[in-house]
């Protein structure tokens, strides 16, 4: 080792590099210096910079007005190179939030899962979490309509026939319609939620509905419309839809779960790189 | 200025280079999205609710979100997504926010819509995305800052440039754009956040159409071009027919002339092997300055039979109804408008300068008097900026074709639909119970719902009328106590989805509503049954024996039945519905080259002594919770064209801003005598008489149209 260190091939080699990396260090600060305190602008840019401002024929080639911008720019630009020696940009809100929200897109990409779940992982998924995928109560109904009359005995008449009419089971739930006046909503319900139901026939309607029997005939129920009898044929009960059905809702859940779940590890992990204390 | 710059790079700028190359190039720097791919369509005969004889489905296809500049500018936040999940009952917050970014107001629907469908404006949707986000790079231009009004420091000369900025939609050619997207180096920037806004908007469609079996909710994917030549409205909704669309919106400044319009979406829709269909809908005539319904082309020239048939086919459609005012018909003496007392519904431009003595200090004149454009707060004003004029124009227009050309076709032959035009993302927010006002923070408390002339209350509004003095007749937004709380489409259908409603739309078999869910039916034709009201098979029998709304009548010399029958809305849990008062039939014809018009009440009672307390809202007397009636026309000519539209009333009730004050001056401890004190009380309209108390909640059918018979 001695031997090497005093030879003097090894000795010029050694002070050339010192030399070639003292020289590289002394350029690249003067280049650093050179490039913190020019401003240089470029003849494409002021173009751009005057077609932006002004967009107006007339005032193309207004020399007065183009030296304005340009020196606005520059002004501007020292400023900015002036504000950020003086640490200006530290402590600004707008600065902090614009930062954040830069750093909020880097982390949502890089918390983008490598690969897409697997069918196990969506089943395992759905069963895990059925409650956001369950239907409404929803029932099928055939409907018979009343017009009301201005008198009071003509309704009673009217309720009176029809209720006998459907006791007697003569006519089909289909056909029972026929009863009864047009009504512009329809006279058969498939599978309806009771808050449609509301929006149809009125809150009277809906609220008997959902006391009544199926497969047998119930009303008059007075409603703002008018009487209505109802025949419910179906009831279908709040269900979790099958798997099957909700493939792709599932896949984006899951897919929007393990993005948030990776990206709070992310986060978590970037704040355990900091030292927090709390002062009073 | 020409220096050629010798950029010497050294290791450490190389490292810098590389660690932020993924931040230049958007990679991490930019929100991104990707396009959802769609799911097949929904065959007719799916749904759980199809029905052969239709159903009547209530939306909204007038929208905006955070993704238009004038709504995002009032702080509105909700993007299309949270449009959509308003629309189908989900309460979302509104501006404005607290210190901490909180919300201090949320909204609801009481029952949700069936369809819905956002119209961001297509101009301007790029810069809306850059100029409220902090992460774009021009976040902090002049431009942009002017936009959030922090002018703070700007230059005369930015102003200029922001003027000049927004003037585009005003200035005639569309070819005048500067902005931050008229910068050559934004160009890249600009088309990815445009990209990402309508990607966005396909991805929200998408999202919440129901595809299932239920077909509870349908959506359409659209945008509104927004041509304002001269202040004088052209704005039309864009929809589509599914999941088939254009690359890109195409907006004002992409085809500046409503027919250049038409001609880019059949090149860029109709025309494509995707399958893509489309159609527009002019809103707002009533701002129209003379121009919505001029049939003439860009340079002047009548229209050429293809022209008229162009626009017939591209613009089936008309929004009659939305939030800035009714665009049906002015209450004004021939020629003027119409000799129609149920005109005086809901308008924004109340009354037409006549020359008369009689003329109010506020009335408009008339375009060919002006100078000025269609500003809300007093520009001028045509007869053909209202329906039932311009579906007159049509008739003559169509007769004119046919002389000249030996064939032609009626170009303002269209059906009607109402809508909101809410700049909140609260599609179908039309409860006069709870509206909570037309855009941010512009308008959300009651004091500024109710302001008289009340202006943009924003800082921009103030900085640029310091500039600019008649920027503020321009940019205001008017009596605000004027707006309405906005209208419904309906549409009648097979079932709720799309390609059912689309159908229906283009076959005009639709009416519109001033909010109310009132269920409106029509069927016409010589062979309807005189008893067909009484029929329970009214719609199959109605549509076997006639035709329905939208549709017109076929070729015969009989004076044809029309079978109208309403049905009262239901209401909700909370509030019921309001009574029938009457419906009436209106009918314009064409007689010896000249338009006429006439109004009959057809069924109902008009005298029925209806009315509403308004100190407290109750409604007092009776109405009709249906209506149905087969009538015809006792003045019948089979010889002259002629068109019929039916429109229903309600009994009368406290009008928005009715409810709104009354509880306002109760909550504060207030009476009118204490407020007509003080002409500056922030309630005073509340009180003054300047605005209607109550209204007549409507619906109004697409017309039928008879064509000459000879």
């Amino acid at each position: 080792m001695k031997h090497l260190a005093s030879s003097s091939s090894i000795q010029f080699i050694v002070i050339g590099a010192l030399l070639f990396g003292l020289n590289n260090f002394v350029q690249s600060s003067s280049s650093q210096e050179r490039e913190q305190d020019s401003i240089v602008i470029k003849q494409r840019f002021i173009d751009d910079l005057f077609n932006n401002k002004i967009n107006k024929p007339s005032l193309v080639g207004n020399a007065e007005t183009k030296s304005a911008i340009t020196q606005k720019e520059i002004e501007q630009e020292a400023l900015y190179r002036e504000a950020l020696k003086y640490n200006l940009d530290k402590g600004d809100q707008i600065i902090r939030r614009h930062l954040i929200q830069k750093m909020d897109f880097v982390l949502n990409s890089k918390s983008q899962p490598s690969s897409p779940p697997t069918d196990e992982e969506q089943y395992q998924w759905w069963q895990q979490h059925q409650e956001n995928y369950r239907t409404a109560q929803r029932i099928s109904f055939h409907h018979v309509y009343l017009k009301p009359k201005k008198r009071t005995d003509s309704n009673k008449l009217s309720t009176q026939r029809i209720s006998s009419q459907l006791d007697s089971n003569t006519l089909a739930p289909a056909d029972a319609y026929q009863l009864g006046d047009p009504f512009l909503n329809g006279h058969y319900f498939q599978k309806k939620t009771f808050l449609q139901i509301n929006n149809l026939l009125g809150k009277s309607t809906a609220t008997h509905l959902k006391a009544t029997n199926k497969n047998e005939w119930f009303g008059p129920i007075k409603s703002q419309h008018g009487y209505h009898w109802v025949y419910l044929e179906e009831k279908q009960q709040e269900r979790t839809l099958p798997y099957e059905n909700v493939t792709s809702k599932v896949y984006q859940d899951l897919q929007e779960h393990r993005v948030a779940i990776a990206k709070r590890a992310k986060l978590d992990t970037l704040v355990s790189s900091y030292n927090v204390t709390y002062e009073e | 200025m020409n220096n050629v710059n010798l950029v010497v790079i050294n290791i450490r700028t190389w490292f810098y280079i590389l660690l932020s190359l993924p931040l230049m190039s958007g990679c991490f720097s930019e929100p991104t999205v990707e396009l959802i791919t769609p799911g097949p369509e929904i065959a007719l005969g799916a749904c759980n609710n199809f029905d052969a004889n239709k159903n009547p489905y209530f939306g909204d296809l007038h929208t905006h979100t955070s993704f238009s500049l004038d709504a995002i500018q009032f702080d509105t936040k909700n993007d299309p997504n949270m449009a959509y999940r308003f629309a189908k009952g989900e309460a979302i917050s509104l501006p404005p926010f607290d210190k901490d970014g909180n919300s201090t107001r949320t909204t609801q629907l009481e029952r949700p819509l069936d369809f819905a469908g956002v119209s961001d404006h297509a101009e301007f949707l790029a810069e809306a995305n850059i100029c409220f986000n902090l992460d774009s790079t021009q976040y902090f231009s002049p431009f942009c800052g002017i936009m959030r009004g922090s002018t703070e420091g700007t230059s005369p000369l930015d102003m200029v440039a922001f003027i000049l900025g927004l003037g585009p939609l005003a200035v005639p050619g569309g070819n005048f754009k500067p902005s931050v997207c008229s910068h050559s180096k934004n160009k890249a920037l600009c088309e990815r956040r445009e990209a990402y806004a309508w990607v966005s908007t396909q991805n929200a469609a998408e999202k919440h159409y129901d595809r299932s079996e239920n077909c509870e909710f349908t959506t359409f994917i659209g945008y509104e071009w927004s041509g304002t030549p001269s202040i004088k409205n052209k704005h039309r909704n864009v929809f589509f027919k599914d999941s088939n669309v254009p690359q890109r919106p195409l907006s004002y400044f992409d085809a500046p002339h409503p027919i250049e319009l038409w001609e880019k979406l059949d090149e860029n829709c109709t025309n494509t092997t995707s399958g893509c269909e489309v159609l527009a809908i002019p809103h707002n005539s009533n701002l129209g300055g003379g121009e919505m319904f001029n049939p003439v082309t860009e340079n002047g020239a009548p229209y050429t039979p293809a022209i008229a048939a162009q626009r017939a086919r591209m613009e089936p459609l008309v929004e009659i109804y939305q939030h800035k005012g009714a665009s049906e018909c002015i209450n004004s003496q021939a020629p003027f408008g119409s000799s129609d007392e149920m005109c005086d519904f809901e308008l924004i431009i109340s009354d037409i300068c006549t020359g008369d003595e009689t003329d109010s200090d506020t009335c408009s004149p008339l375009c060919s008097d002006s100078v000025l454009g269609a500003s809300l707060t007093g520009g001028c004003i045509e007869p053909s900026d209202f329906i039932r004029s311009t579906l007159k124009r049509g008739l003559a227009e169509e007769s004119r074709l046919i002389e000249e050309n030996g064939f032609g076709s009626n170009p303002f032959q269209f059906g009607f639909i109402g809508s909101t035009d809410n700049h909140n993302a609260t599609p179908g927010a039309t409860d006069e119970f709870s509206w909570e006002g037309h855009v941010g923070t512009n308008d959300d408390t009651v004091e500024e719902r109710v302001g008289v002339a009340a202006a943009l209350n924003n800082p921009l509004t103030d900085k640029l009328t310091e500039h600019l003095p008649a920027i503020e007749e321009l940019t205001s937004l008017g009596n605000l106590g004027a707006y309405s709380a906005g209208g419904l489409a309906v549409v009648w259908a097979e079932q709720n989805s799309r390609h059912a409603i689309f159908d229906s739309m283009k076959k005009k078999e639709t009416y519109a509503t001033s909010g109310t869910r009132i269920v409106l039916r029509m069927f016409a034709g010589d062979q309807i049954a005189e008893d067909l009201c009484a029929d329970p098979d009214f719609a199959a029998k109605g549509y076997s024996q006639g035709i329905a709304m939208g549709s017109k009548l076929p070729s015969s010399t009989q004076n044809p039945a029309f079978a109208v029958s309403a049905l009262m809305d239901a209401g909700t849990q909370l509030h019921p519905g309001t009574p029938l008062q009457r419906i009436q039939i209106v009918k314009g014809w064409e007689e010896n080259g000249e338009t006429h018009e006439k109004v009959f009440d057809v069924a109902g009672n008009p005298n029925n002594g209806a009315s509403v307390n308004t100190e407290t809202c109750e409604t007092v007397g009776s109405g009709f919770s249906n209506l149905c009636t087969v009538w015809h026309d006792p003045e019948f000519n089979a010889a002259q064209p002629a068109f019929y539209y039916a429109k229903v009333l309600e009994n009368p009730t406290c009008r928005w801003n009715q409810r709104q004050c009354n509880i306002s001056k109760n909550e504060q401890g207030l009476t009118c005598t204490d407020i007509n004190g003080d002409a500056e009380h922030p309630l005073a309209a509340c009180c003054n008489g300047t605005l209607p108390s109550t209204v007549q909640e409507r619906a109004w059918s697409s017309p039928v149209w008879h064509r000459a018979s000879l």
